[in-house]
């Protein structure tokens, strides 16, 4: 079944043509820069001496997921279907949703559907025991990873969709050190365990290189 | 008033980015704003906890590899301590993603009962370990605007890994409420010992106004402050050490009373004078009293106290009275209310007392008038010189103006404490505790409601949301490593393990506890 839906994901991920344009990311390098003084978090992202490398790829999903459901919630007010019609980053990237069970072919959805598809979707792979189990003792699947890695990916977008379409807003709302540092955390982490293909990351390729090229 | 600031910073903010050439279309809403300061809050948090975690838990491993370097056992024991140590930490990994519901405790006997909600025993059903929940209603504390408090608490409770102030294990909530699971402490409180005793001895008393100061000093050195600190508050465990609870939730005064005060009736000179005129017209005693001596007044405050105990009102007995007088206060405020629990300790009621509160807080507010030591209580001139010196103004008191718990443990009062084995000797006095159920130390109280159906609608959510109920009580979650450890024969043995310790508010301290039990488990012969 996953395996299915894995196979499907591809033609959710479509490149679209023009170049972005440049005025805007002169403005944004200022901003992006900022982060709360979190301490060290590439100490942060890794696995602890003896701890289960599993246990670890769980706890820390939860964590992502419930950052990334929070800082989209904060743009709720203007991430509409009138103004983000489509799921995208930047002028080049369109995402289409696909669960490859309720909905096998990818549809085209706004962008709020899109995130909500999205956040009930991961949802439900947190509440499935057989994925994520939560009784003492009870073992991982052997695909976990694989599994860690689609919800990766999926979450990655709305950061992408967040720093291309809202992050003016994220400004104005004096946010940008919390998304920035959610962010960083988040991509050291998928660097850290190798959850998330470099062709994934493109839309936000920039600002990657410059959170990983220190490493 | 820091809030609207805030709100003003935030527009003014809004208008330059517009200057800034980014397209702005227009202002926010107010909902926006506050999800906006609630996943703010959230990720502060987050990642101050998540640091935390980190360093606690390389501390708990080095504290380990110290303890067996120093142990003599073989390489072989060794390796089973490191592996035990191990797996309780993937345990409490998973731990930190399990989503906790009040389904997951067997409810008991209800121990406390408050405005905001009640105080329970309970026992986690899948590792049978007893604890006390407090359950606070979210709609009674958002009105009595109570949050920042709540979350304080809660804060607190999570930060300070201490043996005077009660253990957290976990936070959690639903729709309608939060839940604390708790320490449970069978000794009963000071509050319910005062009701047997009357009064203590001033070696009892002593012992427990020293184990209060470590307390007060463990949550100022957080930059806490209690504001609330009185009898109730100070719990006893079984063996019968004192630790701070309660961080001024569960009886909250009834704030309309104190309002109505302030508005009609301001505390200023002119009022206070006419009433104690007042006083003098019906006073049948000296000084202006109302009691016709010191044992009808104990005699009243002791027939008063249990109903006290059983409502949800609190009492301002204890009670600064800068904090009563709404001025600014300061950590000073807590160690007047150890003053107040020292002379009733010693006196055996309350050194503002009277039968109805508005008068206990215009005594307490002009205390130069009203505080007297009956003629009958025999107190050493030690002990009233403390008590005076902690019930007196803000600017003159031990403890005031940054010299903190130094200046009251100096005082001659306390000359033969050894302040750092207060919790490693006997306390003064032995509660009767007759298994880990027994809450034959608490007050009883009775249902009031058939008891609901825990969860309404779907169950627990993985997301934290952001909804009109829920804003404030974003990332309320806890859990505690020691959550992890607990068992009913680790508790046991804990308390007959008194492990050397450097100081009483110390993480590494509190880790020694865990691996002194290692190391006995790891010796057959003590089990």
């Amino acid at each position: 079944m996953s395996l299915f839906g894995l196979g499907r994901n591809q033609k959710t991920f479509r490149p679209k043509k023009s170049a972005p344009s440049g005025s805007k990311g002169a403005q944004l390098r200022k901003h992006i820069d900022a982060t709360l003084g979190s301490g060290n978090l590439r100490e942060a992202v890794r696995l602890p001496p003896g701890e289960d490398a599993n246990e670890w790829l769980a706890v820390n999903t939860v964590d992502f997921f419930n950052q990334v459901n929070l800082l989209y919630g904060t743009l709720t007010e203007f991430c509409t279907p009138d103004n983000c019609p489509t799921m995208t980053a930047g002028p080049k990237y369109e995402y289409r949703w696909a669960d490859g069970v309720q909905i096998k072919k990818p549809i085209e959805v706004s962008a709020p559907k899109y995130v909500e598809y999205l956040m009930d979707w991961i949802e439900t792979q947190l509440d499935d025991e057989t994925l994520f189990p939560q009784r003492l003792g009870a073992p991982f699947p052997q695909n976990f990873k694989d599994v860690v890695k689609t919800i990766f990916k999926r979450l990655f977008r709305v950061y992408a969709h967040i720093y291309h379409s809202h992050f003016q807003k994220i400004v104005s709302l004096k946010e940008e050190a919390h998304l920035n540092t959610c962010f960083k955390h988040f991509i050291l982490f998928t660097h850290e365990f190798g959850l998330i293909d470099k062709k994934e990351l493109a839309p936000l390729q920039e600002l990657i290189e410059s959170i990983i090229s220190p490493y | 008033m820091e809030n609207q600031e805030e709100d003003e910073v935030v527009l003014a903010k809004v208008t330059s980015e517009v200057e800034d050439n980014f397209e702005d279309e227009g202002l926010v809403s107010n909902s926006t704003l506050e999800k906006v300061a609630a996943a703010k809050k959230y990720i502060e948090n987050h990642y101050n906890r998540r640091m935390r975690h980190i360093q606690q838990r390389k501390e708990r491993r080095w504290v380990l590899e110290q303890k067996i370097a120093s142990l003599d056992v073989s390489e072989k024991e060794q390796l089973e301590l490191l592996e035990d140590l191990q797996r309780k930490e993937t345990e409490y990994t998973r731990l930190m993603r399990n989503r906790l519901c009040v389904d997951d405790f067997d409810l008991l006997s209800i121990i406390g009962r408050g405005a905001f909600g009640e105080v329970r025993l309970c026992r986690e059903k899948k590792t049978g370990n007893i604890y006390a929940m407090k359950k606070l209603k979210k709609s009674e504390m958002l009105s009595r605007g109570q949050v920042e408090h709540v979350r304080a608490e809660r804060n607190l409770l999570a930060e300070v890994a201490s043996d005077c102030i009660v253990k957290l294990y976990y936070s959690f909530q639903d729709p309608e409420y939060l839940y604390l699971i708790m320490e449970y402490l069978s000794g009963g409180d000071v509050m319910t010992l005062l009701m047997r005793e009357e009064t203590l001895t001033e070696t009892v008393a002593r012992f427990y106004i020293a184990q209060s100061v470590l307390a007060i000093e463990s949550i100022h050195k957080h930059n806490y402050v209690h504001r609330d600190i009185k009898p109730d508050n100070l719990l006893l465990d079984k063996y019968g050490h004192m630790k701070l609870s309660d961080f001024g939730l569960c009886k909250p005064l009834d704030c309309r009373n104190i309002s109505a005060m302030n508005v009609n009736e301001p505390l200023n000179d002119e009022n206070i004078n006419e009433s104690i005129d007042g006083d003098e017209n019906c006073s049948i005693g000296r000084r202006g009293r109302r009691w016709k001596s010191p044992l009808e007044q104990l005699q009243h405050w002791q027939i008063n106290r249990r109903k006290l105990a059983y409502s949800t009102v609190g009492t301002p007995d204890y009670i600064a009275p800068e904090v009563l007088l709404k001025k600014g206060y300061g950590v000073e405020c807590d160690w007047w209310s150890l003053g107040a629990i020292m002379y009733e300790m010693l006196v055996g009621y309350p050194p503002f007392y009277s039968d109805d509160p508005v008068t206990t807080c215009r005594k307490i507010v002009s205390w130069r008038t009203h505080l007297v030591f009956p003629e009958g209580a025999r107190l050493t001139p030690e002990a009233r010189d403390l008590i005076c010196r902690l019930l007196c103004d803000s600017e003159h008191r031990l403890g005031s103006h940054g010299a903190g718990a130094e200046q009251i443990k100096a005082h001659t009062w306390f000359k033969d404490v050894e302040w750092e084995k207060l919790y490693e000797m006997d306390a003064a006095f032995k509660p009767v505790v007759n298994g880990e159920l027994d809450t034959q130390n608490f007050m009883k109280f009775d249902e009031v409601e058939c008891p609901k159906p825990a969860r309404t609608g779907s169950g627990p959510s993985w997301k934290v949301s952001i909804t009109p109920q829920n804003i404030n009580f974003v990332g309320y979650t806890y859990r505690n490593f020691d959550a992890v450890r607990g068992s009913r024969h680790s508790l046991d043995i804990k308390g007959s393990v008194s492990p050397p310790r450097s100081s009483t508010d110390s993480t590494r301290s509190d880790s020694a506890i865990d691996y002194t039990k290692l190391s006995t488990g790891g010796d057959g012969s003590q089990q």
